[in-house]
């Protein structure tokens, strides 16, 4: 019978809280990410980086699961976890203000050390499945056509003015390009 | 044996599918046992013709994964975990279980994908069709 007490079940059903808080909405996290602004109060690359932060974080769980897989009963795999797990959440919190994505890392990393393959196989996918919808919500923050339409105008732009860092393709006074 | 069918939603158009249960059983299985599916759709930045939106871990096999796949498509992508729509041309990177095919009003539905690149968020389903 499931002990719904342990550890990792509470954990679990908070993961599942979060799952569907963000299939219904938002949530928390992603409201936060709207609000936050760089270093010259802009907010496109903020955002984007959370994504690309988030999607890293998927990727190293996704990592966790495949060696799960294979190598179910040994020993080490929780401490690969519990490493993976805890490695971003600094990041997470400090730079993205995923308050509550760090909190269910942090949570994941401190339950699995005591964990057997097969649940640490359950808590990694349920976090894979917690990142996609988180994912597709910080996704939804960036308007990739309107982006794309603008960096192909950028692009015809400066290839016109034919700037670069290092001159390439400027001609000079005499109407000779400099290689 | 007669395939078993779905609905399939995009925005205001509606489709049928026919399950691929020969092909894809424990796909199929998974996908009827978690029906319905909603969510709201992204349209694909690589593979081409495909919009998706994510799922809860309805399965970890793959089934079937297909690098050339027709109009109309659906696919199981283990990796999201993401139900993904197979609408038009495609360039697959990474495959997913396909388990259906839209054999009604594709066209309908091929026009309102084609349109979320430029309208993301665009609610969808998959539901049971009675028969």
């Amino acid at each position: 019978m499931t002990d719904a007490s342990s550890p990792l079940n509470r954990l679990m059903a908070k993961i599942e809280a979060a799952t569907e808080t963000l299939h219904a909405g938002e949530g928390e996290d992603v409201k936060r990410v709207k609000r936050l602004r760089g270093a010259m109060g802009q907010s496109f690359t903020t955002t984007i980086f959370a994504y690309q932060q988030a999607s890293s974080v998927k990727d190293g769980l996704a990592f966790i699961a495949a060696l799960t897989d294979k190598f179910p009963r040994e020993n080490w795999i929780a401490v690969v976890a519990a490493e993976q797990f805890a490695r971003p959440v600094n990041t997470l919190r400090t730079r993205y203000a995923l308050h509550d994505t760090a909190a269910l890392q942090e949570e994941a990393a401190r339950v699995t050390g005591a964990l057997d393959g097969a649940d640490v196989l359950r808590l990694t996918r349920a976090l894979i499945v917690y990142y996609a919808f988180l994912l597709r919500r910080l996704r939804d923050l960036l308007p990739f056509y309107e982006l794309s339409v603008a960096f192909e105008g950028h692009k015809l732009v400066t290839g016109q003015a034919a700037i670069s860092p290092v001159g390439k393709g400027i001609e000079d006074a005499q109407g000779q390009s400099r290689p | 044996m007669k395939a078993r069918k779905i609905l399939v939603t995009l925005g205001t158009a509606e489709g049928v599918a026919d399950l691929f249960e020969d092909l894809a059983p424990k796909t199929c299985a998974a996908i009827l046992d978690a029906l319905p599916l909603t969510g709201t759709i992204n349209h694909a930045n690589f593979s081409g013709e495909e919009v998706s939106f994510p799922t809860r871990g309805l399965m970890w096999e793959r089934e079937n994964q297909l690098r050339e796949c027709r109009p109309g498509d659906l696919g199981y992508f283990v990796q999201g975990p993401a139900l993904c729509i197979y609408y038009g041309a495609l360039r697959v990177i990474s495959p997913g279980n396909v388990f259906g095919r839209i054999t009604v009003n594709l066209q309908q539905i091929q026009e309102v994908a084609r349109r979320s690149w430029k309208e993301p968020g665009i609610f969808a389903s998959l539901r049971v069709k009675d028969t």
